[in-house]
């Protein structure tokens, strides 16, 4: 399966992360993501409704000429009460919420929720199927996938990127 | 039952970890295969574990033999430069691994598993993605295949390749020189799918038997080449394969001399706690 993280948001710390949308950077990016993926003969795109990620997923979709499909239970782990964070904040309550994975430590959703439902979204699909969402949903799932640590996968993504597991 | 040889194809786990991991990380590869490697190590608990890498910088007889076989892969350089540092962190685990020109990865599991036959009640557990191993299940070897990386695995048997390809283990050669195998470039017997290749062992036995039927009178040196391309050759040299006990501290120091502190300490935990 095609895990990608969406491309660059718009950061405005005035609104909550879930409703960004791409930056032009972010969808020019697209671009070459969608020639990487091309090569894996993908069947389907399936986003998480977040705007930042269903525009990834809309433009993905029109470049490789496939269906695109929405499943809620792949948006973000839910901290929309959390706000704007600096990185060095972002990053230790990130630390938090993988360390203590059945608390709701860092947000409103624990890590294993989280988990519990992205993995419910995605495991009934197939190898070729694009999946389009969010860093620490998809670190949490790669984790599991390849035995290594979350944290060292959500640090290491890039925006857009693309785990194949 | 006695604890398995554990028999992994270096290459095929290395591409997974370089493809399920973020680019970004230093050598994501040898970070993924090590996780995959210690995870399938406290899954299995093996007597010993041996590895098996393609050395790409030599054709082998099947290149030679066939031109278009295996052609048109196109590997990154990080990727090349991780797979020549794996054999060396897998010798400081204190596992056995085999690489020689002219021999392919799986042909190192196809001669661990003989090895392992022979041994009474030695038995052999095969960790590859490549269905080519599928012609060393038996009762005492399964093939596992990470389904999505090392949190599913399916574990084949004799029963699930009948019931997969419809054929006996020792039948796959036969069937992937009739079917082809478009991983491998190989084209296989014209207009013949995997149902009518299985369809075609269950009635003459053999591909051998199905020629000397008729069957294909202008593939018949195609399809006898395209048989010993996908047979694994279990004559690739390998170390003597006695039981290990991993040397974790070992492999600590190696990674603290590539600069991996993260996955040095990991290692020196794990020594510190087997000590």
């Amino acid at each position: 399966m095609l895990l990608v993280r969406h491309s660059v948001p718009e950061v405005d710390p005035s609104i909550p992360a879930a409703d960004w949308r791409l930056t032009a950077e972010g969808r020019s990016r697209c671009a070459a993501l969608a020639e990487r993926l091309a090569a894996h003969e993908p069947d389907v795109v399936v986003s998480s409704p977040e705007p930042k990620a269903r525009e990834t997923a809309e433009l993905l979709a029109a470049r490789l000429g496939l269906e695109l499909r929405e499943a809620a239970e792949l948006r973000e782990q839910e901290r929309r009460t959390v706000g704007w964070l600096e990185r060095a904040e972002l990053e230790a309550g990130i630390r938090r919420l993988f360390a203590e994975p059945d608390q709701v430590v860092f947000g409103e959703e624990s890590a294993t929720d989280a988990l519990a439902r992205f993995s419910r979204a995605v495991d009934g699909l197939g190898d070729g199927a694009v999946v389009v969402s969010h860093g620490t949903v998809i670190s949490l799932y790669a984790a599991g996938c390849t035995g290594s640590d979350a944290f060292e996968i959500w640090s290491g993504l890039e925006l857009p990127d693309l785990l194949v597991v | 039952m006695s604890a398995p040889l554990l028999v992994l194809d270096g290459d095929s786990l290395a591409h997974r970890a370089y493809h399920a991991l973020p680019k970004s990380i230093n050598n994501n590869a040898v970070v993924g295969f090590t996780n995959f490697v210690l995870r399938l190590w406290e899954m299995e608990e093996p007597r010993a574990v041996v590895v098996g890498w393609d050395t790409l910088t030599a054709p082998t007889y099947r290149h030679e033999a066939l031109e278009v076989y295996q052609s048109g892969r196109e590997f990154d350089d990080s990727l090349l430069r991780q797979l020549d540092l794996l054999p060396e962190l897998v010798a400081a685990l204190g596992f056995a691994y085999g690489k020689a020109p002219g021999y392919e990865a799986d042909d190192f599991l196809a001669a661990a598993v003989r090895s392992e036959e022979k041994r009474r009640g030695g038995r052999s557990v095969v960790v590859t993605s490549d269905r080519d191993s599928f012609q060393l299940v038996s009762d005492k070897t399964t093939v596992v295949t990470p389904v999505r990386g090392v949190s599913e695995l399916a574990r084949i048997g004799p029963a699930e390749v009948r019931e997969r390809y419809g054929v006996e283990p020792a039948q796959v050669p036969d069937f992937i020189a009739l079917r082809g195998d478009p991983s491998d470039r190989i084209p296989g017997a014209k207009g013949v799918g995997p149902k009518t290749a299985a369809t075609i062992l269950k009635q003459y036995g053999s591909l051998d038997a199905a020629l000397d039927a008729g069957r294909f009178p202008q593939q018949r040196e195609e399809l006898l080449l395209y048989r010993r391309i996908a047979t694994l050759d279990a004559s690739a040299p390998l170390p003597p394969l006695k039981d290990q006990s991993p040397t974790w501290a070992e492999a600590s120091s190696l990674f603290r001399s590539w600069g991996m502190n993260q996955m040095a300490d990991r290692l020196a935990a794990r020594a510190a706690g087997s000590a």
